[in-house]
């Protein structure tokens, strides 16, 4: 939801790219940190993390370029900016 | 089995637990004296390819939420994984009275986010090193005025304020306890944000921000 104001108000349900970006900067960065506890393969957790900071590249790329110049919902740039994130 | 921890509540029977969490796997809770810890089990590799990771992500953070629509919760960061309920245990002991405090304090509260950042246009270089930092330095202040126009406007609903610095604006984090949130909405709305600038609104979040007493 956007305002007249450039204020942009976004909930946590996950509904689009930019909500997405928001969910996984905090799963990512807010909350408890338990150290030295992890158990599993420490190659296969470094996999997540690595994952993660991909898409938030890519969604983050796409969203400064889209505030930059909107796109229509169905421009083939913005369905570009959707299959990469995917 | 390894277990992947999702957040830490009071320890309270009547709460709903949700059905199933990341990769659909059961959720459950494991108890500590006054906490209590919801975790599912976890498989190595289960959650690796860019595709699963997202699905994963988001499994994470319904179950969170679904939790906090409840109840005042304590999120872990993903992926946290343990390896079985005696390290939980052990790890509730060890905190309890810090987290137990803090989810009394925060017990109908909620964490909202304000954002503001300058927009990236195509603006022409600074001729000098002396008039990039004041073009710095104006930035600055005009997001740290806007940021306080959003918490005068919204100071009515909010129990605490909080902000940092990030490398492309401020951060702000408002306290407030749920039942004021569509107020505190409705009055961010209403901010005028300057030309050039953007702010964006999100949550509720848990109060991760607001875990520790500033002192």
């Amino acid at each position: 939801m956007e305002s007249a104001n450039n204020v942009v108000i976004v909930g946590t349900d996950f509904a689009d790219d930019v909500s997405l970006l928001d969910i996984i900067d905090h799963i990512l960065n807010a909350g408890v940190v338990i150290r030295g506890s992890l158990v599993v393969s420490l190659a296969g957790v470094d996999l997540v993390y690595l994952g993660l900071d991909v898409i938030l590249t890519s969604v983050e790329t796409a969203i400064r370029y889209l505030q930059l110049q909107p796109l229509s919902s169905g421009s083939p740039l913005r369905k570009s900016i959707q299959r990469r994130s995917e | 089995m390894p277990l992947l921890a999702y957040c830490i509540t009071e320890a309270r029977s009547e709460l709903a637990i949700p059905a199933a969490g990341v990769g659909s796997m059961p959720v459950k809770a494991v108890i500590a004296g006054p906490l209590q810890c919801f975790v599912s089990h976890f498989e190595s590799g289960s959650i690796e390819g860019k595709t699963t990771i997202r699905e994963s992500a988001l499994e994470f953070h319904r179950t969170v939420q679904e939790l906090f629509r409840q109840v005042a919760v304590v999120p872990f960061r993903f992926p946290t994984i343990l390896g079985d309920e005696n390290e939980i245990s052990a790890f509730l002991a060890e905190h309890s009275s810090e987290y137990e405090n803090a989810l009394l304090r925060l017990r109908d509260a909620v964490q909202m986010e304000i954002r503001i950042e300058e927009r990236e246009v195509a603006s022409p270089p600074a001729a000098s090193g002396t008039e990039y930092l004041r073009q710095r330095l104006s930035s600055h202040k005009n997001i740290a005025e806007t940021a306080l126009r959003f918490q005068h406007a919204s100071e009515e609903w909010v129990r605490e304020w909080r902000q940092r610095e990030t490398p492309s604006g401020l951060r702000c984090y408002a306290l407030l306890t749920r039942e004021h949130l569509e107020s505190f909405l409705t009055s961010m709305k209403e901010i005028p944000v300057a030309p050039g600038q953007t702010a964006r609104v999100t949550g509720p979040w848990p109060a991760t921000e607001f875990l520790k007493v500033n002192k």
